[in-house]
């Protein structure tokens, strides 16, 4: 599963550095699917979906700091457990029931995202 | 209510209570917007507590200076208004607490008696000057650098340039390589350096911009290893003004002085400082020591013969709690003070000690702790029977078991979980079970209720920062611990690692743990950090990682220390800055205000501080125009560039030249009386422009 940040947040931002895919952004800020990642140009999504890594995409959230389930993979591949999580001062990145992925897919996406 | 106008012998300072008493009526009238009013207020020290409707007051005391008088005035003051408690935070202020919005300009003018200001000791303002404690003591300063910290503090006290900025700003001076101030965590900090050239001896500094400690801790930059006494103020103001233009505005989180230089560079960062020398008034400021040289003079007394119980428990605070000074035969006294809490009666006997047989002055410490100098070798055994009826005569100054702690959920609106509470308890955990860490002065132990780290957690030795975790429907408080952080000297430091989270009440057994890990296999020689180093965060993560598991909670873990109730997850919005002002009328107001600010500069001869009350009403009136048109903007700098594009360049408003070169001229042209002149003209005629232009576009809806 992906991480996700629940409206509890406090917009404290401790999670944001701790990413090593860089899918934590600010509430209401772009983001690009090649920032922290190798990804570069027109790409294909593991999904499918065909997007441009350079381009910036709309907030998931405006309110709060969010996740991009599509660069998220529960820090495997980097740590034993996701890190968002074990440095929210509220316990509020838990899992996403709406992006449950396998640890396979979840290595899978770090390997897309990072060669 | 009015007994305090006629006092206040200071017009400026008369002018500014009388300002806030004015904005307080108006605020309780519904008058003036209430973020606004916020934004004031915490300019003057007056902060909301977890309370509801009472303030909490931080008192500025620059580089933690306090006389016998101002003391005894503090006391009074937090007896009359408060409740005979002082605090003693972190960046040598004195907090207090419980105040009623009502009777804060009378409690300012009271402290104005003293020479005690409460002006920008919040708000995005440059905050209280910090400093080595030991400044003028110390036996391996190179100089003494209070007088340094004290022209600091007055040069911007009210300078125009920095009253709202995007963030605050803080500073400190450390007096020597050990860098107790700790400048790799402060927007500028300086330790101070000699510098001998042609065989003469300069004095300066080491500087180091943009750290910062919070939930993104940053290390600061070196932007220079010497730079000349002469020029400190020059180079800060040059700073200040870049900072004010460019610094994020609406993104709070984003805002400290840290995240800019991270975007921009060092490099470009200081290219920008460097344009802006033209708009200095001086380019050289030479700072007065004079008044920091004078011969220590003490009251004439006769040295009572004093009589020592416990000569074990002497020598031993003799060891812990006495600083030898550079001045021969002279001593300072370190007093442990628990949490940086301590209570008017006391305050008071402290205050009059100090007068008769020291030299009339203390120092708030860093650590929370006061620092009695100046004290005469024969009245060190008078001062340790005296301090002890005081019980400021406890053993560990400055030693592991003299914990650092924010007041936390006590009283901070943004505390998670119980940082004194805590502190209380690993106190105790120390001196029963490991006595000997009160000589340790390499370990220390800080703990902050949230990420903001007003208790410095994230750069101590072992750290723990309140936390709250859900096990399954409830709410369990807890910590982080953190581990491997610490100053390292000359300007360099560490952060500390973030290794586990567990509830709160397993923080006991936490430090029992490591403590336990490090008397078994730490080698002699090692520090503690090279110890750390070698065994690495994954060995440390492990030890503690048992503690984490929340399957096995009893009823007692969802209790917070010093609480006999369940734990209740209550976290407030933090406002040591105002929020961003967005309204079209307040912003065309304070144009207006500006405007007047800058014609009174203006008849004074001060030319630079109208010239700079001219561009933030520029600034202010273009930023009206944007928004009433939905442009949003982030910076100073974003608003000039903005107004060119939105307005200037479609001709909308019409103006000679572009918008950019109309605000800009502030950098080109020096501050002289006829260019001063020329840009209030520029700034009125600017602002009749916008708000004509503003009225007819109002009316046409």
């Amino acid at each position: 599963m992906a991480i996700i940040i629940t409206d509890e947040c406090i917009n404290c931002g401790a999670c944001e550095p701790e990413c090593p895919n860089t899918a934590i952004y600010e509430g209401a800020v772009n983001w690009k699917y090649n920032e922290g990642t190798l990804l570069k140009g027109n790409i294909k999504l593991l999904n499918g979906i065909a997007v441009d890594a350079e381009k910036n995409q709309e907030p998931v959230s405006d309110e709060y700091y969010f996740i991009v389930a599509d660069k998220c993979t529960e820090c495997k591949g980097f740590h034993e457990e996701p890190q968002c999580a074990a440095v929210c001062p509220v316990d509020c990145c838990v899992p996403d029931d709406a992006h449950i992925e396998t640890e396979e897919e979840l290595l899978a996406k770090q390997k897309f995202l990072h060669n | 209510m009015q007994s305090f106008r006629s006092e206040i012998e200071n017009p400026i300072v008369e002018k500014d209570i009388l300002e806030l008493e004015r904005k307080i009526q108006l605020f309780k009238e519904g008058k003036i917007d209430e973020e606004r009013f916020r934004s004031l207020r915490l300019a003057r020290g007056v902060y909301g507590q977890r309370q509801f409707g009472v303030q909490m007051i931080r008192i500025k005391l620059p580089f933690g200076k306090v006389t016998s008088e101002q003391l005894h005035r503090i006391a009074d003051v937090s007896d009359e208004y408060s409740r005979g408690r002082l605090h003693i935070t972190t960046r040598q202020d004195i907090q207090i607490h419980h105040v009623s919005l009502d009777r804060t300009p009378e409690l300012w003018a009271q402290l104005e008696k003293d020479d005690i200001t409460l002006r920008e000791a919040c708000g995005n303002a440059v905050r209280n000057i910090t400093a080595s404690e030991t400044a003028g003591i110390d036996v391996d300063e190179p100089f003494d650098v209070s007088p340094y910290a004290d022209a600091t503090f007055k040069f911007f006290l009210r300078n125009p340039i920095c009253q709202e900025m995007g963030r605050k700003f803080k500073m400190s001076f450390s007096g020597t390589d050990d860098d107790t101030a700790i400048s790799f965590i402060h927007d500028l900090g300086f330790i101070a350096k000699i510098k001998t050239e042609n065989g003469v001896a300069k004095k300066g500094f080491k500087v180091l911009l943009g750290g910062g400690l919070g939930s993104q801790p940053r290390h600061a930059d070196v932007i220079y290893d010497f730079l000349e006494e002469d020029v400190l103020i020059p180079t800060i103001e040059g700073i200040l003004r870049i900072f004010d233009r460019f610094g994020e505005r609406s993104k709070r989180a984003k805002a400290r002085l840290k995240f800019l230089v991270k975007d921009l560079g060092v490099d470009a960062f200081l290219k920008l400082v460097s344009e802006e020398v033209n708009a200095l008034e001086n380019k050289i400021v030479n700072i007065d020591t004079i008044a920091f040289e004078q011969p220590i003079s003490f009251q004439e007394v006769v040295i009572p013969q004093i009589n020592i119980d416990n000569e074990t428990a002497y020598q031993k605070w003799k060891e812990t709690n006495v600083v030898k000074q550079k001045q021969e035969g002279l001593f300072a006294i370190g007093i442990k003070v628990h949490l940086g809490d301590f209570y008017t009666p006391k305050a008071r006997l402290l205050a009059d000690l100090v007068k008769k047989y020291a030299a009339n002055e203390i120092r708030l410490t860093l650590r929370q702790n006061i620092l009695i100098r100046h004290i005469r070798a024969e009245l060190l055994p008078l001062f340790y029977v005296e301090l002890q009826k005081l019980g400021f005569a406890n053993a560990g100054y400055n030693s592991t078991a003299d914990i650092t702690a924010c007041p936390g959920t006590d009283t901070c609106n943004l505390g998670i979980s119980s940082s004194t509470g805590i502190a209380v308890v690993l106190e105790k955990v120390l001196e029963e079970e490991y006595p000997n860490y009160l000589n340790n002065k390499e370990i220390a132990i800080k703990i902050s209720g949230c990420m903001n780290a007003c208790g410095q957690h994230n750069m101590a030795h072992i750290g723990f920062q309140g936390m709250s975790i859900k096990v399954g429907n409830l709410q369990a408080p807890a910590l982080q611990v953190l581990i491997g952080g610490g100053i390292l000297g000359d300007g360099k430091g560490r952060f500390s690692d973030k290794l586990v989270k567990i509830p709160t009440k397993r923080g006991p057994d936490a430090l029992r743990v490591l403590l336990n890990d490090i008397e078994k296999n730490q080698q002699k020689e090692e520090t503690f950090l090279e110890y750390y180093d070698r065994q690495g965060k994954t060995y440390f993560y492990d030890l503690l990682k048992g503690l984490s598991d929340t399957t096995n909670l009893k009823p007692n873990d969802f209790i917070d220390w010093g609480h006999s109730e369940n734990y209740v997850k209550a976290i407030g919005v933090g406002e040591c800055a105002g929020v961003v002002i967005d309204l079209i009328a307040t912003l065309l107001f304070e144009s207006e205000e500006k405007i007047v600010s800058s014609e009174e500069a203006f008849k004074e001869n001060q030319f630079s501080d109208s010239i700079y009350y001219s561009y933030t009403s520029l600034v202010n009136t273009a930023k009206a125009l944007l928004i009433a048109e939905n442009v949003t903007t982030n910076t100073q700098a974003g608003i000039v560039a903005s107004f060119q594009e939105h307005f200037v360049a479609t001709n909308k408003i019409d103006i000679d030249g572009s918008f950019e070169d109309l605000v800009y001229q502030i950098k080109n042209e020096n501050p002289t009386n006829a260019f001063a002149n020329k840009y209030l003209k520029d700034a009125k005629s600017f602002y009749k422009k916008i708000d004509t232009y503003r009225k007819k576009a109002v009316s046409h809806v």
